[in-house]
């Protein structure tokens, strides 16, 4: 008995290693050989097929929002929040595009979800789209540190299997953008083919461009996808489906989270000083065991080796 | 001495380009490196092209070298910008025995280029290792390229457009100039540059000023020059300290309150500035005038030019059509005692500083000279004028009575006869 | 491959040879890398004859990446020529690389030579090597001139004095080279070549060279000199008579540009102590010239550029070590009185690094009459940056401060960074507690420190919360076991093991695997193991995880018996978990030796 379970145990340990290893170096900002992001990739997408449309999440769990390639930042999440497994984490969306560092961050968080399946849920943004990423940066990034296009395509491959949206503890639920006008039960999510390429139009393109708005009602989105809904949509959605809230990401908002329709919706953004420029804060939110929630706050990771314009003169003037 | 006496002085040599290529204005600058022997001309696709000098022919006739592209059109994934690929500016860079360097600029991006003759060389014969007896083989030069190499890419540094780039006389920096920052730069590090200035104020509502152009001292390494959309020139001292956002001379005439109007903001803007090669005056050009400052005189200048004063008349019709914010260049000789400038039409204007007089002519290939003894030719008709042909980017050789005037498409080169010019 | 036949090494060095034309560049750089490989299969006639020839075909055509390591190679190359005597065949091929214009690859080129010309007999060197460094030197090209003032210092002692005079002559006439490149090539140089030269011509031909430099037109050659004035500068340093050195020092450090000045302020004690060593022991340390040198120092710290400012304040430091307690408060301490209120946050950062190493010169009194003042003053400085460089010299200020006034001084402040705004300065903090536990006592940490150690381990940010566990064994250290298993034990059970939110039982697993060591055998079976038993059966997974892990931990520090009646059962339950990953973790460690 004893020695089966032991063998049990080596065996996963030996299945772990490589993981482990991989996760190991991420978190140094070393990259991976493109043939480990191609077995990453296909191991990854074992596990996100098995995940729903509308994947249930238990609690206690950390809601992050926008990472958008900036790695230094993502470690500061860590540093805040901590790393897993100790902690559970919710990513929703945009982990690619605009930022120095697409790839390590889009790598790291997929190696995270593979060796915790259980505690690490990421869910697909806007950016997480072969067409956007060819525009904003992770494309470019790729060729730039492979020399081809093979990693782009690993990537955006497997990001049509990732969920569109999280329930945690049936209350509380988690999407990149927002809801949408030809969906009104978590069920009719529950139905979309989502492993696709994201749509130019249709419900499941609403779900990761959405914007809540001030305004009732629905709106045209001044982003030429999704819709605004209006505090009487998200009332509705959150009744409809006995609902405390909805979270989303994909907007920037200064302090990292933003509350708006009466509390029916909460943005959380989690790339602070945004482009490098922004000069916003990022936040996380903590939910603990009882559904209780905590927003953290925190500025730009202390950072070297970027880009950058500096008022201080730099010591090659010396 | 009339027009034709003053014509005279001046040849044309040669001229580059087509006249078949369309309406469109494709060069957007022109620059000559030190020694005279290269000449660069940059495009609006992004092109960099480099004529040679023949020094075998009298006087020296440019051939074209190379061209390479130096910039491509881009998308900005950090501020969801198009870049165009236009190069706004070039400046050379000191050359080695085997190469020739120079900055190129589009609106966000620098480059450094290196252009060298390359040898392509294959060995030949028995190479390796035969029968156990290793051989070296025998290498011929297969044939000999231009290439073009990019050194250096300085980028994301500039959140508005960059009007001007200059490589210091110091030869280990330079600076890039945008609406509101100046940039200095260290050529062999390209991740990081010193904003030393930064005229952009806290709420943008309250902006009145931008930057148009800054350029260096040609040997004072401390000495930057940097003109302004409201018709000043600052020199900022950078021994003073780091950041030069609030000490600088400002060299600027007092406005006459009479002659202000809608459009006086607008044509006072600089739209060019620079020393003078001995490093004593300042040429500026604003849209309607040519000016020189004596550097020990911020008052006012020394001498205001007129260019096409008849255009005054018209300024509504030229803000109608956008043409009251075309900028035009300005170029000074090397002794500085001639000073040119372009305007519409082509036309060109050589001003002599010693005898106080001017010649405009329009850039042709073989333009029409004034007849010796004629009368003095009469002002152009405005309504015959060709607004599609701007004469703006100019460069005077570096150490000869020679320069360079562009107009629609072509480049055309004149000189002195007797390499006197006067 | 150990069916495989044997390669035969020709064939080996033949794909080497091949590798070096490849289209490749990636295996063209490789090959490259093997060049020595390829010379000794060859042997050194064959190298002599066709190989180096050969290579020399690269010199013009190839990358500069290429080039860098044939230079580099090269340089390792005197064996593989057949020894001293054959150098000459290595020489065209580095002096053609010398004058690349690739700053780095010339540079190798230059090394590379310095490297064999250790190797050889003076008589070679003037004869090889002189018209090398003269060819250079006089070449129409910068980068050739450029390159040939690094030649200078190693080829002078070996040749003739004639030959010298030469040199020395070269070397002034490129010091007034039109092109900035090559005079900044001189001054980068100078240092190098004062070493190899004669006392005197330094002091005759080098000095004055220098002073010329200092006052070149271009700031970017005149802030180079300040180095080599160090180097000179530590040559001369018996001479009797430094004034030279010195005026020029003070000329650097009164240069019309900034750059030059802050240069000059970060060398300026490097400087003095080098010439005034003889004057620091007759305790006289009046420099010949100028006055104080100290007072010349003083009006760096007071400089008009924020930049000259900070980088005096960096070197405050040395002077005051050089100078003694008297002048440095007399002349350092006012300006720096001034810099804690400076304008630019940058100078407030520097003079709180600095602070602790002036107050290690003064008297204890001194310290908490002059610095004591400043430090609590920047403690509460509007920029974080600068509240953090003092926090990190806490531990210092105890050792110069004393700890009584340190701590009736010091405590306010450490109670009102404790809640900080900047996590990173809330984590500065708490890793100073321990030393600051040491001076306080029990009693006073007890009632002052006891309660904000336990907010810190509740605190929202986990570095927060890991910062004040790390400190738990080093303070248990201080007020010994007992103490720890009275005062902090109950605690961490009373207030984290069993609190409603799981992050601060999580906090209380983290205190255990920290402490269990510390405690021993009997206080983590006693007062820790019932905790994390009771946490095994925690509802939220992630306890359970950490729960598994604490059993690694205790497993190391209790009796083999208790692992086994009560560590072994616990994770044999937890492999039956119905979470994967706690499955997992427990049977790694039921299964695999401890850490």
């Amino acid at each position: 008995m004893a020695q089966t379970a032991k063998q049990a145990v080596v065996a996963a340990t030996a299945a772990y290693q490589t993981v482990d290893g991989w996760i190991e170096r991420l978190m140094e900002n070393k990259q991976l050989s493109e043939a480990e992001v191609q077995e990453l990739c296909t191991k990854a997408r074992e596990v996100l097929i098995k995940e729903q449309n509308v994947q249930p999440v238990r609690c206690p769990v950390t809601v992050c929002g926008d990472i958008h390639g900036q790695f230094y930042d993502l470690m500061e999440l860590f540093r805040i929040g901590g790393k897993p497994p100790d902690t559970n984490y919710l990513f929703m969306g945009d982990y690619v595009d605009r930022g120095y560092y697409s790839v390590a961050t889009v790598t790291l968080l997929v190696a995270l979800k593979l060796r915790y399946k259980d505690r690490i849920f990421i869910l697909r943004g806007n950016h997480e789209s072969r067409q956007i990423t060819q525009v904003y940066g992770f494309y470019d990034e790729c060729l730039r540190l492979y020399g081809n296009a093979n990693v782009w395509k690993h990537f955006t491959d497997l990001f049509d299997y990732l969920p569109l949206s999280g329930l945690i503890e049936k209350q509380i639920f988690c999407l990149h953008g927002g809801l949408s006008p030809s969906i009104d039960g978590l069920n009719h999510i529950m139905d979309q083919d989502r492993v696709q390429e994201v749509p130019h139009e249709g419900p499941m393109c609403d779900l990761l461009w959405s914007d809540p708005d001030d305004r009732c009602g629905w709106g045209i989105s001044p982003r030429g996808a999704g819709y605004t809904f209006g505090q009487d949509i998200s009332e509705q959605f959150n009744h409809h489906n006995q609902l405390t809230l909805i979270a989303r990401a994909h907007q920037l908002v200064m302090e990292g989270y933003n509350w708006c329709h009466e509390k029916n919706v909460v943005t959380i953004f989690s790339a602070p000083n945004y482009c490098y420029r922004c000069g916003n804060q990022a936040a996380i939110m903590e939910i603990d065991e009882h559904l209780e929630y905590t927003f953290l706050q925190f500025d730009p990771a202390p950072r070297k080796g970027e880009p950058q314009v500096t008022r201080r003169t730099p010591d090659y003037f010396l | 001495m009339s027009a034709a006496d003053r014509w005279l002085q001046w040849r044309f040599v040669q001229s580059f380009g087509d006249d078949s290529s369309g309406a469109e204005d494709l060069v957007t600058t022109v620059e000559y490196d030190d020694t005279g022997d290269y000449l660069a001309v940059g495009d609006k696709a992004g092109r960099v092209c480099i004529f040679e000098g023949d020094k075998k022919r009298t006087p020296m006739r440019y051939e074209f070298y190379t061209e390479f592209q130096s910039h491509e059109p881009q998308f900005d994934s950090l501020k969801s910008l198009e870049i165009e690929e236009k190069i706004n500016m070039i400046k050379w860079a000191k050359r080695s025995h085997n190469a020739l360097f120079l900055l190129a600029t589009n609106d966000k991006t620098i480059k450094f280029w290196k252009v060298h003759e390359k040898k392509i060389k294959r060995p030949s014969g028995q190479i390796g290792s035969n029968s156990g007896k290793i051989q070296i083989p025998k290498m011929s030069i297969l044939k000999t390229e231009t290439q073009a190499t990019r050194k250096q890419v300085y980028s994301n540094a500039h959140a508005f457009h960059i009007n001007s780039i200059d490589i210091n006389s110091d030869g280990e920096t330079f600076i890039s100039a945008d609406d509101l920052r100046v940039n200095l730069w260290n050529l062999e590090v390209s991740n990081e540059s010193f904003n030393i200035l930064d005229v952009k104020p806290p709420n943008m509502e309250e902006l009145t000023e931008v930057i148009t152009s800054a350029t260096f001292h040609p040997s004072d390494c401390n000495t930057l020059l940097y003109s302004s959309s409201r018709g000043s020139i600052r020199i900022a001292d950078l021994r003073m300290s780091a950041l030069c956002d609030y000490s600088a001379r400002v060299f600027e005439m007092e406005e006459d309150p009479a002659s202000k109007s809608f459009f006086s903001e607008i044509i006072s803007s600089i739209s060019d500035a620079r020393f003078t090669k001995n490093g004593r005056y300042i040429i500026s050009r604003d849209y309607l005038t040519l000016k020189v400052w004596d550097v020990k005189m911020e008052s006012k200048p020394i001498k205001t030019i007129a260019i096409h004063d008849f255009l005054k008349m018209h300024l509504c019709d030229l803000y109608e059509n956008d043409c009251i914010f075309d900028k035009f260049g300005c170029a000074a000789s090397p002794d500085g005692t001639r000073l040119l400038t372009g305007s519409y039409h082509n036309n060109f204007t050589v001003y002599d500083m010693v005898t106080d007089s001017s010649i405009t002519v329009e850039a042709l290939k073989e333009p029409v000279r004034p007849v010796p003894g004629g009368p003095e030719p009469e002002p152009p008709r405005v309504n015959l004028m060709d607004f599609g042909k701007k004469a703006m980017h100019l460069a005077w050789h570096p150490s000869k009575n020679e320069f360079v005037v562009t107009g629609l498409n072509k480049l055309y080169i004149y000189t002195a006869l007797n390499g006197q010019g006067r | 491959m150990a069916d495989s036949q044997p390669e035969d090494p020709a064939d080996n060095v033949g794909r080497l040879l091949e590798g070096l034309s490849n289209e490749k560049p990636q295996v063209r750089l490789q090959s490259f890398q093997q060049l020595g490989q390829i010379a000794s299969a060859l042997g050194p006639a064959r190298t002599r004859d066709e190989f180096v020839p050969y290579l020399m075909e690269f010199a013009d055509c190839e990358e500069d990446e290429t080039l860098l390591i044939l230079a580099k190679q090269l340089g390792q190359f005197v064996r593989l020529v057949g020894g001293p005597d054959h150098i000459p065949v290595l020489i065209p091929i580095l002096e053609h690389i010398a004058a690349e214009d690739a700053q780095l690859v010339r540079d190798q080129a230059i090394e590379a030579l310095c490297q064999i010309m250790k190797a050889v007999p003076s008589s070679t060197i003037t004869k090889v090597m002189f018209p090398v460094v003269s060819r250079l030197a006089r070449s129409q090209w910068y980068t050739a001139r450029q390159a040939s003032c690094g030649l200078f210092g190693q080829i002078y002692p070996s040749v003739s004095a004639a030959h010298q005079k030469e040199l020395r002559g070269l070397y002034s006439h490129l010091a007034a080279d039109t092109t900035p490149m090559v005079r900044r090539s001189i001054v980068l140089n100078a240092g190098k070549f004062a070493q190899r030269m004669q006392l005197s011509d330094v002091k005759t031909h080098l000095l004055p060279l220098l002073s010329q430099l200092a006052v070149d037109e271009q700031d970017s050659v005149r802030l180079l000199t300040v180095e080599a004035l160090v180097t000179i500068a530590k040559i001369l340093a018996q001479e009797k008579d430094n004034r030279d050195v010195y005026k020029l020092l003070l000329a650097l450090a009164s240069d019309k540009s900034w750059r030059v000045r802050c240069v000059a302020a970060d060398k300026f004690a490097e400087v003095c102590a080098a010439i005034s060593r003889r004057d620091l022991e007759s305790k006289t340390m009046q420099a010949p010239v100028h006055g104080v040198p100290v007072e010349d120092f003083a009006r760096l710290l007071q400089d008009s550029e924020p930049e000259v400012r900070t980088s005096a304040a960096n070197r405050v430091g040395g002077l005051a070590r050089l100078c003694g307690a008297g002048l440095t408060i007399r002349v350092l301490c006012p300006p720096l009185k001034n810099m804690v209120l400076d304008s630019s946050s940058y100078v407030r950062a520097a003079v709180g690094s600095i602070l602790m190493d002036v107050s290690a010169v003064l008297e204890r009194r001194d310290v908490v009459d002059h610095m004591l003042p400043l430090f609590l003053t920047l403690l509460k400085d509007s920029d974080s940056d600068v509240r953090l460089n003092v926090i990190g010299k806490l531990a210092q200020a105890d050792q110069v401060i004393g700890n009584d006034v340190l701590t009736a001084a010091l405590l306010p402040a450490i109670v009102t960074l404790a809640s900080d705004p900047k996590w990173r300065i809330r984590v500065s903090v708490i890793q100073y507690i321990p030393n600051l536990a040491k001076q306080l006592g029990r009693e006073t940490f007890e009632t002052k420190l006891n309660d904000l150690s336990m907010t810190w381990m509740g605190d929202h940010f986990y570095s927060v919360r890991e910062a004040a566990i790390k400190n738990l064994t080093d303070i248990t250290k201080v007020f010994g076991v007992p103490w720890a298993m009275e005062q902090l034990v109950p605690k961490v059970i009373k207030f984290f093991g069993h609190h409603k939110s799981y992050f601060y039982r999580m906090t209380a697993l983290y205190a255990v695997q920290n402490l269990c060591r510390t405690v021993g055998p009997e206080g983590s079976k006693q007062s820790l193991m019932p905790l994390v038993l009771e946490l095994a059966r925690d509802p939220v997974p992630n306890i359970r995880i950490n729960v598994v892990r604490t059993l690694q931990h205790l497993s190391a520090v209790l009796d083999e018996k208790d692992v086994k009646d009560q560590v072994h059962p616990a994770l044999d339950d937890l492999t039956k978990d119905s979470d994967d990953d706690v499955v997992f973790f427990a049977g790694v460690a039921r299964h695999t030796p401890p850490p």
